[in-house]
């Protein structure tokens, strides 16, 4: 018996650096787009609406820094090819004079199939007649926070929409500030 | 040990000009490009009106000019204290696509003084302000520029004609366009002046 | 000999290759410009944003229509062609930004802002989802570009990295006319 089968000297081989390199890749790559990607993918989060927050179409809610209550949504007229004519009053308590002047607000009616009707352009004749027959200003969300309102102060919003005469029961108003993108609050009118 | 210290100086003299080469022809070429864009340019082809003018884009007859204080193609007036330069031409749009970029066709070489810096293209067809010329299908226009009354302006006035060349791809996106306007030609018109009114 | 040889065929080999691949790549504003959606007329088309049905073509030599209690009368030196399309947004209010009748041999003519006082002028219109609506797309095109056409319709002006459809225009939903009045034609 010898020492032929005595243990080999244990000698550390130098570290392999390359391999240890590849295994640190798919960690180091997807770090480094993360790092990359964090303000593009901010902005385009910002510019999108993501997140909702569903409310009680009848009671008030905050977002990016007013209260928002919806007043009334009322359909004015229907058009004989079918399409209605809804006018949308919403108000809003200044509660952060900064965040709410940051314009535009963007308020929708959004059916539960996932269709959305953007405000018009233009306030339609008939939308024009009721305002001007309830002394309203009917100003609409950029407009009316041109002042600059103060804390404290009530904001009145008005939109006109033009939709399927069929979808208007059946809508829920959408409202979202950039200052609360992705956030979004949700007015539902069916639970 | 002289000629071999000679054939070393030959042989670095050798490399050295090999290496200075180029910076050498880089020299030569900037001067004599300096050289050729100090020399008075040449001088730009002379057209007459009623004959078909190529400019780049578009293909143009220049009819006539006229000075008045007429109202416009469409009824409109200018301002008051104002007077118009009006040039008559038949346009063409020798390019692909749709386009209603000829508002910079047309200078004048003596610029006249006052003159307004872009002119209002009327299609006289219609009366209307030009919106934009469909290619391959001519139309008679008016350009129109403002100046102030009490401006002075020669009898007869030079129209230089300015086009641009098309490149199928350009530099920054690889697009298809019209760039580097240049002079194409003069046109020496009489100035066909209205006594006032219509 | 043999091993130099392949060698250098196969580096000459390699060169034609990549120089064909850098000849035939794109440009930046081919690959970041429309996405094109092939169409016939008759059928609703689904773009991104919007679908369309282009229901028949017109030409005629003059156009005629009453708009704020005036009365319009086109003629051209070319032929007008005027589109009758069903259009709606879906799903979220859209307009029709782009209208181009791109010819058999590839000429553009964009949709004339001549007639764009024309009640039923589709292009610029908010469309709502769930009200189709019938508008006209007016272009002013010459004499042979009136057959074996397509239109390319788009929700911006220039598309980029959206939907462009191309609709091709058979002869059949072709007519002609000498005079159109354009209020006739709803």
């Amino acid at each position: 018996m010898t020492d032929a089968t005595a243990a080999p000297p244990i000698a550390k081989s130098p570290p392999n650096w390359r391999r240890r390199c590849l295994w640190a890749l798919p960690v180091i790559l997807p770090l480094a787009l993360f790092v990359q990607a964090r303000e593009p993918v901010s902005t385009w989060a910002g510019a999108n609406e993501l997140f909702v927050e569903r409310t009680p179409f009848d009671r008030p809610a905050t977002l990016a820094g007013a209260e928002w209550r919806v007043v009334s949504l009322q359909r004015v007229a229907e058009r004989p090819d079918g399409s209605a004519v809804a006018l949308l009053r919403i108000e809003a308590k200044v509660l952060d004079a900064q965040a709410v002047a940051q314009p535009p607000c963007r308020i929708a009616l959004l059916a539960p199939d996932g269709r959305r009707w953007q405000p018009a352009f233009l306030t339609p004749n008939e939308a024009r007649r009721v305002l001007s027959r309830d002394k309203d200003e009917g100003k609409s969300c950029g407009p009316a926070f041109l002042g600059k309102p103060p804390v404290g102060a009530t904001v009145a919003i008005t939109e006109s929409f033009i939709l399927p005469a069929a979808a208007f029961a059946t809508a829920d108003v959408t409202l979202s500030l950039p200052a609360s993108r992705p956030r979004y609050l949700r007015f539902a009118r069916t639970n | 040990m002289a000629t071999m210290a000679f054939a070393a100086l030959r042989r670095s003299l050798a490399s050295k000009l090999a290496i200075g080469i180029g910076g050498l022809l880089a020299l030569g070429l900037t001067t004599a490009q300096t050289l050729r864009e100090a020399m008075p340019p040449a001088s730009l082809p002379v057209a007459r009106a009623e004959q078909p003018i190529e400019a780049g884009r578009w293909q143009l007859v220049i009819r006539n000019a006229g000075l008045d204080k007429a109202p416009r193609p469409d009824g409109s007036r200018g301002r008051p204290g104002m007077k118009a330069l009006s040039v008559d031409l038949d346009l063409m749009n020798r390019s692909s696509e749709s386009s209603n970029a000829f508002s910079r066709i047309l200078s004048f070489a003596p610029p006249i003084a006052g003159l307004s810096p872009s002119p209002t293209a009327y299609l006289l067809r219609d009366g209307a302000i030009l919106g934009a010329l469909q290619p391959g299908l001519p139309e008679r226009i008016r350009m129109v520029w403002d100046l102030p009354e009490a401006a002075a302006i020669p009898e007869t006035i030079r129209v230089v004609v300015t086009g641009e060349t098309f490149k199928p791809r350009d530099n920054l996106l690889a697009a298809p366009g019209w760039f580097n306007p240049k002079p194409i030609a003069a046109v020496t018109l009489p100035l066909r002046s209205e006594s006032s009114g219509s | 000999m043999i091993r130099i040889l392949t060698r250098v065929v196969a580096l000459a080999i390699a060169a034609l290759l990549l120089f064909a691949l850098q000849q035939t790549t794109p440009g930046y504003s081919e690959i970041t410009g429309p996405i094109t959606q092939q169409g016939v007329a008759g059928t609703r088309i689904n773009a991104r944003s919007f679908t369309l049905r282009v229901e028949k073509v017109v030409l005629a030599e003059r156009l005629r229509w009453q708009a704020f209690g005036r009365s319009y009368d086109r003629d051209t030196g070319g032929l007008w062609a005027v589109a009758l399309v069903e259009a709606e947004g879906t799903p979220s209010t859209a307009t029709l930004g782009g209208a181009v009748w791109q010819a058999a041999s590839g000429l553009r003519f964009e949709a004339s802002q001549r007639a764009e006082q024309a009640g039923g002028f589709l292009r610029g219109k908010r469309l709502e989802p769930g009200l189709p609506q019938r508008g006209l797309l007016i272009f002013e095109i010459g004499r042979d570009a009136a057959r074996g056409a397509a239109l390319l319709v788009s929700e911006s002006r220039w598309p980029r990295l959206d939907t462009q459809l191309r609709i091709a225009l058979p002869d059949d939903r072709i007519e002609q006319a000498e005079t159109l009045d354009l209020d006739t034609l709803k």
